[in-house]
């Protein structure tokens, strides 16, 4: 692992690092999880309405 | 067609109609005066009421005690005249809205601000600030409560009518007028350190008229959209 | 950027359009991302007096920057939309927001975790962190307000305004916090922002720079895309564009 050595500042290189990633990959999944949400609603309101 | 009244005429007369009013519940008035003196209290009961610490915390705790005095002030602002239809006739009038509403906060600052300013050395005195600070903090809270019942004014228009309010008119003011915390405070400071406050007087008078100038438009766009 | 909008005002064609843009930003995001991270975290030469522990600075600058950014975006937005009266402007506007705040809480933390070793203590009243912090409280304002109004049209105007408020303030803003923050500045803190950079350290941070603004964009155009589908609520388009994805 000495690639992720950054000496006496690793845990703080390394959280903050990992802390971008959970921040950026949480706004993906909070925007793509959104958009789905909102489709699968949408497509049932459709089929219902179709039903009719 | 009598001849419409002109702008100062409308003006005065707004503003003395909403004095008229506030004087009818001459205990309300009090209210936003009442809790600023009672918050510079509670530091000292929270605290070690030793001279020299209040004396150390005496700005902050006046400034952030006026900031929160007129938090509580703006709730009240303009609350009664949209529930009763005043607010909606004011907009309909060939008045400026903005103008109208200005006065209303000139009215509203005569009774919750300009007190603020006169209690100001007593709340002082009972913090052991240095008379010589004094004078300054007056000035410059003549400057800033202005300015607090202002954005306070607009956030009130923004807000005024929800039913789930709450705290968010004070989200909604405080990040705004920290700079006027900043200022005010530090030109109390640097009074009693002996040195001239006139850079944060002039920063805060400098606020005061952009202020003036910027927020009864705001405002009167606030209250059109929130009654639409 | 927001020029394009301009254009794109109509609902259908912004939602197609947009699904196409979409995996372009995104791909330019990981790419620019990745090699940005790679190369501030290795490449870079360490600094002088911070050694290693400056390497924070290719989290902490994006995020900061962005933050200020997306809110500078979003008042634009809000401006179309209450000038124009555009919707799909104010749709954009609603999008910014949370994108912006965690923009700026990522900014917050990594500064946060980035002083500890430089100054020993988690938190300092340094002048841009408490900027950035009165920043999060004008995104926390706007959501809050966006929240509490139930009438579409109402809550769009309103925050918009609010939102114009806010990006005039923040040169004020920053401005009193670092008068205040010079003034009581102790000797020993040196600034927390850049330090006159090389080269060979200053061009990783651009390239993590494009890269959050790809990633930005990205995210930004998938929340419009849900947005519009519950704005346009009963509009023939819908059907079609809905089965198309």
């Amino acid at each position: 692992m000495e690639f992720l050595d950054f000496g006496k500042h690793t845990p703080y290189v390394l959280s903050s690092f990992s802390l971008t990633l959970v921040v950026l990959v949480a706004n993906v999944l909070a925007a793509r999880g959104k958009l789905s949400s909102r489709l699968t609603t949408l497509r049932r309101r459709i089929a219902s309405e179709e039903k009719t | 067609m009598t001849e419409l009244p002109g702008l100062g005429t409308a003006f005065w007369l707004q503003v003395k109609r909403d004095l008229q009013l506030a004087f009818r519940h001459v205990g309300q008035i009090a209210n936003p005066l009442m809790f600023f003196i009672m918050v510079t209290t509670l530091f000292p009961l929270a605290l070690n009421p030793m001279p020299r610490l209040l004396e150390a915390i005496a700005p902050g705790v006046v400034w952030v005690a006026a900031l929160l005095a007129s938090l509580l002030a703006a709730e009240g602002l303009f609350r009664q005249d949209v529930d009763d239809g005043t607010m909606e006739q004011l907009a309909l009038s060939p008045q400026p809205l903005a103008l109208m509403l200005l006065a209303k906060t000139t009215a509203h600052w005569l009774i919750t601000g300009l007190p603020l300013v006169i209690m100001s050395p007593i709340v002082g005195y009972a913090l052991f600030l240095p008379p010589e600070a004094i004078p300054t903090t007056m000035t410059a809270l003549a400057l800033a409560t202005p300015i607090l019942n202002l954005i306070g004014g607009a956030m009130a228009a923004l807000t005024v009518g929800l039913r789930r309010g709450g705290g968010l008119l004070s989200l909604l003011i405080l990040p705004i007028v920290m700079p006027v915390l900043i200022f005010g405070a530090r030109a109390t400071d640097m009074a009693m350190s002996g040195m001239d406050p006139g850079g944060a007087l002039y920063l805060l008078a400098a606020l005061m008229l952009l202020a003036l100038s910027l927020t009864p438009f705001a405002m009167a766009a606030a209250m059109r959209i929130s009654l639409d | 950027m927001w020029t394009w909008f301009h254009k794109l005002g109509s609902p259908p064609h912004f939602y197609r359009i947009s699904a196409r843009l979409t995996p372009w930003f995104a791909w330019a995001a990981l790419v620019l991302i990745l090699v940005g991270t790679y190369g501030g975290l290795y490449l870079a030469p360490a600094d002088y007096q911070q050694l290693d522990g400056f390497r924070i600075i290719y989290v902490h600058v994006p995020s900061a920057s962005l933050s200020l950014f997306v809110y500078v975006n979003m008042a634009i937005a809000a401006a179309v939309g209450l000038v124009w009266r555009i919707k799909l402007a104010h749709a954009v506007a609603a999008a910014c927001a949370p994108i912006g705040a965690s923009f700026t809480f990522l900014a917050l933390a990594t500064g946060s975790i980035w002083a500890k070793p430089m100054w020993g203590t988690w938190w300092v009243w340094d002048a841009r962190l408490t900027s950035e912090l009165v920043l999060l409280f004008l995104y926390f304002g706007y959501m809050a307000l966006r929240a509490a109004i139930d009438d579409e049209n109402r809550a769009d105007r309103a925050s918009a305004l609010l939102a114009i408020i806010g990006v005039v303030n923040i040169p004020i803003i920053k401005y009193s916090v670092e008068w205040w923050n010079t003034l009581h500045q102790p000797a020993t803190i040196s600034k927390l922002g850049k330090p006159s950079m090389d080269f060979d350290m200053l061009v990783w941070l651009l390239v993590m720079l494009a890269g959050f603004i790809c990633f930005f964009a990205a995210v930004l155009l998938t929340r419009v895309r849900a947005e519009v589908l519950v704005r346009s609520r009963g509009q023939k388009w819908l059907k079609q564009a809905v089965q198309e994805t």
